[in-house]
C-alpha cells in the first residue's frame, strides 16, 4: 500500500511549473510516513496533517451520529486548523527564502 | 343518542389534532436544505489547499452559495426545520467564509508572484536584447 503510494505520488503543480511550494506541500509525504507508522517524521514533514485528519474523521462521525455540540466543535477545530496551515505555510516560505 | 354523537365527534376531533401534532413533529425534524453539504464543503475547503488554492476557492464559494439558499429557506419557515441541522449550516458557513478568504489570499499571492516573476523574466529578456547578445 505505502509502496504503491510512494511510486504513484502526485507532483505538486505549483512546484513543477513555478518552483514555489503550496500550503499543502508535504502532506502526501507526511501521510506516507504516517501509514508506515513513523509518527515523528510525519509530524516534522507536515505538522498540520494529524489535526486535519482528526477534523475530517470527527466530521464523518458527526454526520453519522450528530453529536449535540458537534457543529460548534467542528467550527473551532476548523479555525485552529486554518491557523496551523497558515502558520506552517508562512514559516516554510520564510525559511526557504531566507 | 345525542351523547354518542358528541362522543364520536370529539374522538374524531382528537384524532385530527393528534395527526396535526404528528405532522408538526415530523416537519420539525426536517433538515435545513444543503446543511450537510455546506458543512462538508466548508471543512474540505481548507483540507484541499493544493493547486494554487483553486480547489479550496471553488469549494468555499459553492458552500457559500448553498448556505445562502439554505438560510433563505430557513428564514422563511424557521419552525419547520431541526435546530441541529441549522447549527450545521451555520458552522459550515463560518468555515466556508474562512476557507474562501484564505484560499483567495493564496490565489492573490500566486497571481502577484506570477506577475513579478513574469516581469523579471521579461526584464531580463529586454536586458539581453538591449545588450545585443540575445537572438
Amino acid at each position: 500500500m505505502t509502496g504503491w503510494l510512494e511510486t504513484h505520488m502526485f507532483r505538486c503543480p505549483s512546484v513543477t511549473w513555478f518552483g514555489m511550494e503550496c500550503p499543502g506541500c508535504g502532506m502526501q509525504r507526511s501521510l506516507i510516513f504516517l501509514l508506515k507508522g513513523q509518527f515523528l517524521d510525519s509530524f516534522l514533514m507536515y505538522p498540520p496533517l494529524l489535526p486535519l485528519l482528526g477534523m475530517v474523521i470527527y466530521l464523518a462521525l458527526h454526520l453519522l451520529f450528530s453529536f449535540r455540540s458537534g457543529a460548534k466543535i467542528l467550527q473551532y477545530m476548523f479555525v485552529g486548523n486554518a491557523v496551523l496551515v497558515f502558520l506552517n505555510y508562512t514559516l516554510r516560505i520564510f525559511f526557504s527564502y531566507s | 343518542m345525542p351523547e354518542i354523537d358528541i362522543f364520536v365527534h370529539t374522538e374524531t376531533q382528537d384524532r385530527l389534532m393528534e395527526n396535526q401534532n404528528l405532522d408538526q413533529q415530523f416537519n420539525q425534524n426536517q433538515q435545513v436544505p444543503n446543511a450537510t453539504a455546506v458543512l462538508v464543503l466548508g471543512i474540505i475547503s481548507i483540507v484541499i489547499c493544493w493547486l494554487y488554492g483553486l480547489f479550496g476557492l471553488a469549494c468555499g464559494i459553492i458552500a457559500l452559495v448553498l448556505a445562502g439558499k439554505g438560510r433563505k429557506a430557513y428564514m422563511e419557515n424557521p419552525g419547520m426545520y431541526s435546530a441541529a441541522s441549522y447549527a450545521n449550516l451555520k458552522a459550515g458557513r463560518v468555515c466556508a467564509i474562512i476557507g474562501t478568504i484564505l484560499s483567495g489570499l493564496y490565489v492573490l499571492l500566486v497571481i502577484i508572484a506570477f506577475a513579478t516573476v513574469g516581469t523579471l523574466i521579461l526584464g531580463s529578456w529586454k536586458e539581453i536584447m538591449d545588450s545585443g547578445n540575445g537572438y
